[in-house]
């Protein structure tokens, strides 16, 4: 069977605030294939961590709300399942994994205690078989003197350690799809690289990963597939190789160029002029427009994801204008800012 | 005590040097049946930095790399060792003295919001300083509007607050304030690690224009080294509490002579480069109240060898550059 294990269409999240209601993700839609992992990518309020939030329906209502949408796992529309069936769902066939270990383990209780909590509620296990399972994954994912460390509370651990626990807890279920939010950021880059190593090995043929990250480095070494946000939109999809050697679209085009290479001393670094926009102050078109350096007459208006290549695609303009790249209005992509 | 070169000729002089500095936290005596032990955060690291020149300071969480920061800026009291600034050696200064020469080395921290006092506007918090010392152009509205300008942000947002305003522009603002004393000294810890990719490249770029046009000098701390790579002239690489290598960038980067800095360097993603090989990248920093015995980087070492955890290697020249190895024990040149 080919179809994706998770398919979300046109899905739309606003959140209410004093300053009026915005939406944090607008009609975006994408899907999964098994044994595929795929890479969110964005920078500060795209959405890529709501849209990670709006699949298992986790986001706290209010403020939040699904708009619209359908987010199809399994061939099942969650959208439609009631809390307690999520609840299965959540743990057990997708599991997440946070940006802060701490924030996701309970600190009032032993790290034993917790896993087997977790496991006790999506199977029916005996106490100590539990306990031997949980023991087990926490040997698998490298956590040195495991039996002593299942006695252990959260913070005694380091954040390496403390991160390793919570990939133990998201794959010991074996899950069909994992969600994992920033893992690595908060880590030391060798910690990091090991976790990566970890994430890579654990995973099995096919469990399918989504990733979600500002770091393109995180996704070169984890990702099959990309998919890149701005500003509550989808701007560009593709294969790994088609984001990092064909970047289509403007904005993509940009990140590449103002990642930090490892350099030979003082270097004049290629920024992206100007900031993302508030979310209550969108340009009418384009929510890349003011910042691109190659805007043109037709920006104004919505761009729809253009074909950019097989399986490869960018809302932008310019991938459907046939022949030379059109000329750039006056203003396109100013520094104003040093 | 083997340090890199001393400078006394005053015109020579590094803006900023460390000897031998030392900042040691006492833990609480309960813990270790009435022994006293130390989280030995800064353990004897000498290195310079000359005017006009950034130094990158690199190393992971746990370090020490933000100690030695904020024991420079008198945040935290140094244990042993000296800093001089400028020859004067900051230490042994009077209260009134030291707040004299704080005009001179200003600081910029990781966190853009927390930095700010979120009830003054952006006038006060960037002119507090001029008032302070007296050194105020005109009216403060008018300083206050050169100085966001100087860094890439309009005059009107002077009567605004610090929650308005996003992480780059607010790091900006931080910018602004630490530049309006016209320091010597700016000490950036983890100044851009917060901020979005396409927003570091523009402060990083702030920076360093900052740097041409008032002849600056940096001491910029951080664990990317990708980042610390593309600002600085040399860099130093710390590990629990002590400097490994220090050297040119170019050198460092291209030569790596410390393994612990070439597992850094083989940490790193790099798009386009074959992914991690994940023996190179082993082990996980050990505790700094219990350091290992001999090299502190043994435990994590694919080239330790048997002396390597019975006695600390010592600091040596290796051409322009110093590393803490014995691998490079042996070299006949340089050898304190």
């Amino acid at each position: 069977m080919n179809t994706p294990l998770l398919d979300i269409k046109h899905l739309s999240v606003s959140f209410e605030t004093d300053e009026g209601r915005f939406r944090a993700v607008d009609d975006i839609s994408f899907h999964i294939n098994r044994g595929e992992s795929v890479g969110l990518v964005g920078e500060s309020g795209c959405g890529k961590s709501v849209t990670a939030l709006g699949i298992t329906r986790l986001i706290p209502s209010p403020p939040g709300k699904i708009e619209s949408g359908q987010v199809i796992f399994e061939g099942n529309d969650l959208m439609l399942r009631k809390p307690k069936e999520l609840r299965q769902v959540r743990g057990a066939a997708i599991s997440m994994i946070f940006q802060e270990p701490l924030s996701a383990l309970s600190p009032l209780h032993r790290i034993g205690r917790q896993m087997i909590e977790a496991i006790g509620f999506h199977r029916a296990m005996p106490k100590k078989a539990a306990w031997e399972y949980a023991l087990s994954w926490l040997d698998k994912v490298g956590i040195p003197d495991a039996g002593e460390r299942m006695f252990a509370y959260p913070f005694q651990l380091s954040g390496g350690m403390q991160q390793r626990v919570m990939i133990a807890m998201a794959l010991m279920l074996s899950p069909s799809l994992i969600i994992a939010d920033e893992p690595t950021t908060a880590l030391d880059v060798t910690t990091q690289a090991q976790i990566f190593a970890l994430i890579r090995q654990m995973k099995q043929n096919d469990t399918s990963l989504l990733l979600i990250t500002h770091d393109l480095g995180v996704v070169w070494e984890m990702c099959d597939r990309v998919i890149v946000m701005y500003a509550s939109k989808i701007v560009e999809i593709g294969s790994l190789e088609d984001i990092f050697s064909r970047p289509a679209h403007p904005y993509t085009i940009g990140l590449l160029k103002a990642i930090p290479k490892l350099s030979t001393g003082r270097t004049r670094l290629n920024a992206i002029a100007g900031q993302v926009p508030s979310p209550f102050n969108y340009p009418k078109g384009c929510n890349f427009q003011e910042r691109c350096p190659h805007a043109f007459a037709r920006c104004v208006e919505d761009p729809a994801l253009f074909e950019s290549g097989k399986d490869h695609y960018a809302a932008c303009f310019l991938v459907d204008e046939p022949g030379e790249w059109p000329v750039p209005l006056e203003n396109a992509g100013k520094d104003n800012a040093r | 005590m083997n340090t890199e070169p001393i400078h006394n000729d005053a015109s020579n002089r590094p803006l900023l040097e460390l000897r031998n500095l030392k900042t040691w936290f006492p833990l609480r005596r309960g813990l270790f049946f009435g022994k006293t032990h130390y989280i030995r955060a800064v353990d004897g690291v000498s290195i310079y930095l000359n005017r006009n020149e950034t130094l990158g300071l690199v190393g992971e969480s746990g370090c020490g790399k933000t100690t030695l920061g904020r024991t420079i800026l008198g945040l935290e009291t140094a244990t042993e060792g000296d800093i001089l600034f400028d020859g004067r050696s900051l230490p042994t200064l009077s209260r009134r003295e030291m707040n004299r020469l704080r005009r001179r080395i200003q600081v910029v921290f990781q966190d853009p919001l927390s930095s700010l006092n979120p009830r003054m506007n952006i006038m006060d918090i960037v002119t507090e300083g001029l008032v302070r010392f007296n050194m105020v152009e005109g009216t403060r509205k008018a300083h206050a509007g050169r100085l966001v300008r100087e860094v890439g942000l309009s005059e009107d947002v002077i009567y605004r607050f610090p929650h308005e305003f996003s992480g780059g522009q607010r790091q900006r603002i931080n910018i602004a304030r630490a530049i309006s004393l016209r320091p010597d000294l700016i000490i950036c810890d983890e100044a851009v690690s917060a901020l979005d990719v396409s927003i570091q490249a523009q402060v990083l770029n702030l920076l360093q224009a900052l740097q041409e046009e008032y002849r600056l000098s940096y001491l910029f701390i951080s664990h990317d080294l990708s980042v610390v790579s593309n600002i600085a002239d040399r860099v130093a690489v710390m590990y629990m509490g002590r400097i490994v290598e220090t050297g040119p960038t170019a050198d460092i980067i291209s030569d790596p002579l410390h393994p612990y800095t070439r597992t850094l360097i083989a940490a790193v993603p790099v798009a386009g480069r074959k992914r991690i090989d994940e023996a190179a990248v082993r082990g996980e920093p050990p505790s700094l109240a219990n350091p290992p015995d001999g090299c502190r980087f043994n435990p994590r070492c694919t080239e330790a060898r048997p002396v390597c955890r019975e006695t600390g290697p010592a600091f040596v020249q290796h051409g322009d550059r110093w590393v803490m190895c014995h691998l490079y024990e042996d070299e006949p040149e340089g050898r304190k």
